[in-house]
């Protein structure tokens, strides 16, 4: 059973054309290798903090 | 992500290209990405673009450098209606590889038609002014934008997707599955989609089969990048607002403009003209013909003062001749009476007409020499035209009668026989008017019985006046009674011997 009200909230307004350029700045771009050179830059540093 | 050896980037390859070094995490990420994008090229393939979008941005999620799947899930964006979610993925795709890059030459082809950005502009414009009335629980108004909508974007999802679910809360459970069966043909796969038709099912029951067994409307054509494109339909959007049916619809308004020109002003024109120039012809022609008419009458007038001149200058040519020969004459007969010759002078005085002589001088002189020379002269002439007329030369006895005549006019037999010489020339005008004058001025004449018979014979010509002789009333005046007293004994001499001769005619 569908609930009519909760359906219509899903459908939100389209980026006209004017509004591209803020879609494209805030489309993440992060893949996996961004993560993995996240953790292991986290993972030097926490290395290098061992250390010292 | 940099080799773990010689520290050089690895871009969207797993093999350094500085050492050659194979990095098998790199390796895993590149193959893992390329799995998910050939499972969305495969989904694409089938229609299931729902299920190709999710695939493609998994693929995103292993490498954002995969430039195929970046450029396949724009143009799966493009064909669900979403043109900026499109333009953002292929303008991030050239970002990371700007050369050989096709989706360069896709942005490019929708900056080279403005008309199409603009017309895909307001189709979200108008699918967010029906989320408005949505929002505002103005439902009638959001379907109608959205049939819109729809009509202008066939492929446009979220547009059927929103327009069935208004259907169904409207109760309107046909039109909602025809148009959730229009969104499933475009997305096959589409879980909001699939879920709203089970709902019209259960609520409505399931539609009957297509027993016409029609053919599939879309075809997959085989490309590396694949475009789903629709066939016929007789409510898909089509773009006219392109630049070269922009300039064919110019051209054909023209063609219009010059046809309604051609065929409805220019033989107003053309009439209009036409009927100035007949009426011009008209007027010009009356003009002409009143001109040829004033000629025609100047013609006349012209040929009517010729003869009239023509006439006078010979009239006046004859009345200077004879002025010029009466004087000539009168010159010799007064020279002929100086030298005692009078009956020369008498013959050249009986030759002038009387009135020639205008000088009075002059007259006074003639009717001296006339006096004197008549007695000698007279009997001459007349037995002169006397014998013209018995030779029958009536023209001849008519100039010598009235030679006799000028010398004295009361001689009756000259009288007579002018009547019986313009008799025999059939001058009965004249004939007549001297047998009047015998018979009028000479009762006691014994011609005057002859004179009544040819009188008789003319017939209805007595009633013309008796002819009166030129130069007689001169005469006269000079002359007086004496004349009547010289005819009767002229008479009396010359009677008996030309009776004859007129009783004889």
């Amino acid at each position: 059973m569908i609930n009519f009200e909760e359906e219509l909230k899903k459908f939100k307004p389209s980026l006209e054309i004017d509004q591209a350029e803020e879609a494209i700045y805030k489309n993440d771009l992060r893949d996996v290798t961004d993560i993995l050179e996240d953790m292991m830059k986290e993972v030097k540093v926490a290395s290098g903090n061992k250390r010292f | 992500m940099n080799c773990i050896k010689c520290n050089m980037p690895l871009e969207n390859v797993y093999v350094c290209p500085h050492c050659g070094h194979v990095d098998k995490v790199a390796k895993k990420i590149i193959y893992s990405s390329n799995w998910h994008y050939n499972q969305g090229l495969a989904k694409a393939k089938v229609r299931d673009l729902s299920g190709a979008v999710t695939s493609l941005s998994q693929s995103l999620k292993y490498n954002k450098r995969n430039t195929d799947a970046r450029n396949l899930l724009g143009l799966i964006y493009y064909q669900m209606g979403e043109i900026v979610a499109a333009l953002s993925e292929w303008v991030i795709s050239v970002h990371f590889q700007e050369r050989n890059n096709i989706a360069a030459d896709y942005i490019q082809a929708i900056q080279n038609n403005p008309a199409k950005l603009k017309a895909a502009n307001k189709v979200i414009q108008k699918y967010n002014l029906a989320l408005n009335y949505v929002q505002e629980n103005n439902a009638d108004l959001a379907i109608i934008e959205l049939k819109r909508v729809v009509n202008m974007s066939p492929t446009y999802i979220r547009a059927y997707q929103l327009l069935g679910l208004l259907y169904m809360q409207r109760k309107q459970y046909a039109a909602a599955r025809k148009v959730l069966m229009r969104a499933v043909k475009v997305d096959r796969n589409n879980m909001t989609t699939l879920r709203y038709l089970k709902e019209v099912n259960r609520l409505h029951g399931k539609p009957e089969k297509n027993q016409h067994g029609r053919k599939d409307e879309f075809m997959q054509i085989n490309d590396p990048n694949p475009i789903v494109i629709e066939e016929g339909s007789g409510q898909n959007y089509a773009d006219y607002n392109t630049g070269f049916l922009s300039f064919i619809n110019i051209l054909i308004g023209i063609v219009i403009g010059a046809a309604v020109i051609w065929l409805l002003i220019v033989p107003s024109i053309t009439k209009t003209k036409a009927s100035e120039y007949n009426q011009a012809v008209v007027e010009y022609s009356a003009q002409i013909s009143e001109r040829n008419k004033n000629i025609d009458d100047l013609q006349t007038q012209i040929t009517e003062l010729q003869s009239k001149l023509s006439k006078y200058e010979s009239t006046v040519g004859d009345t200077v001749d004879d002025a010029g020969a009466s004087e000539q004459k009168l010159i010799e007969a007064i020279g002929s009476y100086l030298q005692n010759n009078l009956q020369d002078a008498g013959t050249l005085i009986a030759e002038i007409e009387p009135a020639a002589i205008t000088n009075a001088q002059e007259k006074k002189i003639y009717n001296i020499i006339k006096e004197a020379t008549k007695s000698s002269v007279t009997e001459t002439l007349y037995a002169n035209a006397k014998d013209s007329f018995d030779k029958k030369d009536y023209v001849a006895a008519i100039d010598g009668m009235t030679k006799v005549l000028r010398m004295d006019d009361s001689y009756s037999y000259a009288v007579f026989y002018m009547g019986r010489s313009y008799q025999m020339l059939g001058d009965t005008g004249n004939a007549a008017g001297y047998y009047k004058r015998l018979i009028q001025s000479y009762p006691d004449s014994d011609l005057v019985d002859d004179a009544r018979k040819y009188l008789n014979q003319l017939g209805d010509t007595t009633s013309i006046d008796p002819v009166d002789i030129s130069g007689s009333s001169d005469n006269s005046e000079d002359t007086g009674s004496d004349n009547s007293e010289d005819n009767s004994g002229d008479n009396a001499d010359n009677g008996s011997s030309d009776n004859g001769d007129g009783s004889e005619e």
